[in-house]
């Protein structure tokens, strides 16, 4: 089944057109319902594409995980850039091959990444903050500068060093998220959790991981609750530390409601014969198709590792 | 807080991750025989309520918003073994299925919020609270104080691991591999936006919460002494232990050390002939700036030197806090014996 696109729409109770009214700025409670919202759409968008006829959609997610830890690895030690706009290409085919829209694939990476990666490393392509041979100098000052305590040298100046490390490594941020993403993506939470659980990982972590992940969705609406009951009665801003003391005295609220929710669920699995051990379903094996890709997996890795080690690092 | 694929070396990640899955043996087998059978669903449960809070966005003066991380609060509430179940799951199934931090990066990143922010945290709480009564305005100050202490350790660990990334990973002609930036800028930009904006967050959101808790529910805040089999914190053996990592806290610099060492002769000459030639500029740029002995024998010499730098910093981190914690004490116990006098006196 399909959700329609107004369903999805992140803009809780607004009406799109904007007759409601004008929108101020956002506070604190709608930017909280905000992303409380923002985190079912995920879901439900993700599970869409996990249960869609695509090539990643068939392998065993054990072999997903295998292969991601696999990969990522690879990637945080090429250190080629030609090797990494390679291996992006492929990650693109293959979200192709698994029905994953491409604007969603190339949209959810490279809007976020040169964002903050991209701020982050900004600082670094100057030879004030990183010494390295000038590439482009952008003033000269023709004398060293000395601002308080502060010593900089005489010029200012994009290094080569820093240009060529921030390229690298907005590479391999992107190539990273963009595995993750696609492993998401094509894998619907149960089966993972499932590969999870097949990865010499102890029973009581998987299990508890389990039931975290159906819980965050009832305290979640629990807090949405919340937040719309504040909504709802607010009929002018409150000042800073009124807001706070919400936030704090929800915060409270939760965790009093959690932990008596803790309780009933012990009885009711107390109840139903629960008496401290953990079963599980023994897991299938694997297909020829997965060992196949489990092969793959591995070849391509040392295929890329060799490359790189060949062509030597970073041009 | 939650750092990326790609910012740390695999190398890096691998050390974090041993002593995060260390910290998890360590806490499944303290957990299991303390909470016992109510084990999982609490957990569960706390793990959700964890992932919740993160998401909450604090109010904050100048009109933006900031997250918690929550840790503090439920080192103060279930105890510090049980926060750290809960905040590694809840990071897990971020970075799984939200796509928040790396998944290579993850036992990094369970280090830092799970590990460093709850225990640290936890420590400062029961140094500050002490044996006070469970309503008493010490306990949520204590909170307070102690989310401010532990999330600003926990940045000072990410600025270690981000900044140490440049001096052991970088090709023959300076050009950084991972994360670009040197322990001192990482540590000031890290401690300059912690200080002042997630600190005073995290403590605020802690501190309030208990006091809220104190007001309307307070057996929530004995849970942990009923639940988790009470018993006095071994105050002394964390802080044995913490002291002994304080000194291998170098030793992640030797494994690193090594397997930079896997490159060839020519490299590592390059290498040996940067470090001092970059750093040091830079560290004689920034160190009015820090710490001197940090800024000057931490770059450019040994690794030896290097490493008593690093414990050094850390030795001296710890005393501050501590003092810092010991007048707080003080200065709230002669407090809370005013007021007793006090109420005696209106008794009477």
């Amino acid at each position: 089944m399909k959700l329609p696109t107004w369903l999805q729409e992140s803009n809780l109770g607004m009406c799109p057109c904007g007759c409601s009214g004008k929108r101020s700025k956002k506070n604190f409670v709608e930017k909280t319902l905000y992303d409380l919202s923002q985190v079912v759409r995920n879901v439900v968008f993700s599970e869409q594409i996990a249960k869609a006829p695509g090539i990643l959609q068939r392998f065993d997610p054990r072999v997903k995980l295998v292969g991601l830890g696999c990969w990522l690895l690879t990637l945080a030690l090429v250190q080629n850039w030609d090797l990494l706009l390679l291996a992006y290409l492929g990650l693109a085919g293959l979200a192709v091959a698994s029905e994953v829209p491409l604007a969603v694939f190339v949209k959810r990476v490279w809007l976020v990444v040169p964002l903050f990666t991209g701020v982050m490393l900004l600082p670094a392509l100057f030879n004030w903050v990183r010494p390295g041979d000038p590439l482009l100098v952008l003033w000269d000052f023709n004398h060293p500068l000395d601002i308080g305590p502060l010593h900089f040298p005489d010029i200012l100046a994009i290094t080569r060093q820093g240009l060529k490390g921030s390229i690298l490594l907005i590479l391999r941020v992107g190539n990273s998220v963009s595995l993750t993403v696609l492993l998401t993506l094509t894998t619907p939470w149960t089966e993972l959790l499932k590969g999870v659980r097949s990865l010499f990982i102890p029973k009581v972590f998987v299990m508890t991981l389990e039931m975290t992940y159906r819980y965050i969705f009832v305290l979640l609406s629990i807090v949405e609750e919340m937040f719309f009951a504040r909504k709802a009665r607010m009929i002018g801003p409150a000042d800073l530390k009124e807001n706070r003391r919400f936030i704090a005295s929800s915060m409270g609220t939760l965790f009093g409601k959690s932990q008596a929710m803790s309780e009933e669920i012990y009885a009711s699995m107390l109840a139903r014969g629960y008496t401290g051990e953990i079963r599980t379903i023994t897991s299938t094996s694997l297909s020829f198709l997965d060992w196949a890709a489990v092969v793959l997996i591995v070849l391509t890795s040392m295929l890329l590792y060799t490359a790189d080690k060949v062509m030597g690092g970073i041009l | 807080m939650h750092i990326p694929d790609g910012y740390l070396s695999p190398q890096t990640c691998g050390v974090l991750g041993a002593a995060s899955a260390v910290t998890a043996a360590c806490s499944s087998y303290k957990t299991a025989k303390t909470i016992k059978a109510k084990y999982i669903p609490l957990l569960s449960i706390g793990a959700a309520f964890s992932f919740i809070i993160m998401m909450f966005n604090v109010p904050i003066p100048d009109g933006t918003t900031a997250h918690a991380v929550g840790g503090a609060l439920l080192a103060v509430l279930l105890g510090p073994w049980a926060a750290f179940i809960s905040v590694s799951i809840a990071l897990v199934i971020q970075a799984l299925f939200f796509g928040d931090g790396g998944i290579l990066a993850l036992g990094a990143n369970i280090f830092n919020m799970a590990f460093i922010l709850p225990f640290s945290a936890y420590i400062v709480y029961r140094v500050v609270a002490g044996n006070c009564a469970p309503g008493s305005k010490r306990r949520w100050i204590a909170a307070g104080i102690a989310g401010f202490v532990g999330i600003n350790l926990a940045a000072l660990m990410v600025a270690v691991e981000l900044g140490i990334q440049p001096v052991l990973f970088h090709t023959a002609d300076g050009t950084p591999l991972y994360s670009p930036y040197s322990l001192n800028i990482a540590l000031s930009a890290m401690s300059f936006s912690h200080l002042l904006v997630a600190g005073p967050v995290e403590g605020a959101i802690s501190g309030l919460v208990v006091a809220y808790l104190q007001k309307s529910n307070p057996g929530l805040l004995s849970l942990r002494d009923t639940e988790t089999g009470g018993g006095r914190f071994p105050l002394r053996k964390l802080v044995l232990g913490l002291g002994a990592l304080i000194i291998l806290s170098p030793l992640g610099l030797l494994a690193k050390g090594t397997a930079w060492g896997e490159w060839s002769t020519a490299e590592l000459q390059a290498k040996a002939g940067f470090i001092p030639a970059g750093l040091e500029r830079l560290s004689s740029t920034w160190k009015p700036l820090l710490l001197s002995d940090y800024g000057s024998s931490a770059f450019g010499q040994t690794f030896w030197l290097q490493a008593m730098g690093y414990i050094l910093s850390a030795l001296a981190g710890l005393i501050l806090i501590l003092l810092i914690v010991y007048f707080d004490g003080k200065f709230f116990a002669k407090g809370a014996k005013t007021r007793e006098t006090a109420d005696l006196a209106s008794r009477k």
